[in-house]
């Protein structure tokens, strides 16, 4: 994997940042940044410590090389995409811990602390979580032109299904089926509205009572590393995208037929 | 009974049940671990002398362990 290579005293070795590097890397890559910004923050901070960095992104692994600025041999690592949550905490922070090292505000081994804290720290109050993706469905309820009572429906129905969500992936559930049946759920209880006629709008309740379980972000993403050329992360995660779309959509629609709604 | 208020009443009670046995399990573990200042101890904490055989130790904090 690497040869011998001379330190400076003041600069980490290869292997050290290598290490360092593609832990980082499999961290960004598991809570949701897209490849063009794992590139940047890389090169950033290799260039920083006084190395030189290839890396190649797979869907599920990443690979590191790191090699001194005008020596040869090189060191490479090889590291498994972490299986996290998408988190804009660890995202940001992570970012932000590249422009401290590229800026001379850390040096390497504060950086290595930081980027633990960083990942060790990031615990969501599921609490505050589930109340806050309430409002914000129960807000889109009412962009899309619901009234108050199809608010109260989709937020009901979309706590139910949030809540079952936290449980079945927190006893490490398949996220695909997690998805199935959370949509069903919100989907029969976002049709309350028709069953018992309330409000005036009870179709808008129904169809914005799953729209928690879109997965927004692998959508986005894909398109970002598409305009970036990373087609096979493009694809990779387009395709992640569009299962989960196609479980939401089955949980759907097994809702509306079972409520006897819409199109059936 | 027609299908759909069959349906919507299953899920309703499969929700409603779901929660409740959450928030039991959750008050049974908690009062396993809260002591109040006053209370009634067992007959091992209360007679307890080095050498008697301990408890099990408790498992770790989950931060799932709630409603």
């Amino acid at each position: 994997m690497s040869l011998t290579m001379s330190e400076r005293e003041d600069c980490p070795s290869a292997s050290e940042i290598c290490d360092f590097l593609s832990e980082y890397s499999a961290w960004l890559l598991g809570c949701g940044a897209t490849c063009i910004r794992l590139e940047k923050n890389v090169g950033r901070m290799a260039a920083a410590c006084g190395k030189e960095v290839e890396i190649a992104i797979m869907p599920r692994h990443v690979h590191v090389s790191v090699r001194d600025t005008g020596r040869s041999g090189t060191v490479t690592a090889i590291a498994s995409v972490r299986h996290t949550s998408v988190s804009f905490y660890i995202n940001t922070r992570l970012s932000e811990l590249s422009w401290e090292l590229a800026d001379g505000r850390v040096d390497f081994s504060q950086a290595v602390r930081r980027f633990r804290e960083i990942v060790d720290g990031d615990r969501q109050n599921r609490w505050i979580v589930l109340l806050l993706v309430t409002l914000a469905n129960a807000s889109f309820c009412r962009l899309f032109g619901g009234d108050l009572a199809a608010m109260a429906v989709t937020g009901v129905a979309t706590m139910a299904g949030f809540y079952i969500r936290q449980l079945m992936l927190g006893y490490g559930a398949d996220i695909r089926v997690v998805v199935l049946l959370c949509s069903f759920v919100s989907s029969v209880l976002g049709a309350t509205g028709i069953l018992f006629s309330l409000g005036d709008t009870p179709a808008v309740a129904l169809g914005t009572s799953v729209l928690y379980l879109v997965p927004g972000i692998p959508f986005l993403n894909s398109f970002s590393d598409m305009l970036n050329r990373h087609y096979i992360c493009a694809f990779s995660r387009f395709s992640d995208a569009i299962v989960l779309t196609a479980c939401l959509s089955m949980g759907l629609c097994a809702g509306m037929m079972l409520m006897n709604v819409g199109m059936f | 009974m027609d299908i759909p208020l069959l349906t919507w009443c299953g899920i309703v009670g499969c929700v409603v049940l779901l929660v409740a046995v959450r928030l039991v399990c959750s008050l049974r573990s908690g009062s396993d671990r809260r002591h109040g200042f006053i209370e009634i101890g067992s007959e091992r904490e209360v007679f307890y002398l080095p050498g008697d055989p301990l408890k099990l130790k408790e498992s770790e904090y989950d931060e799932f362990d709630d409603v």
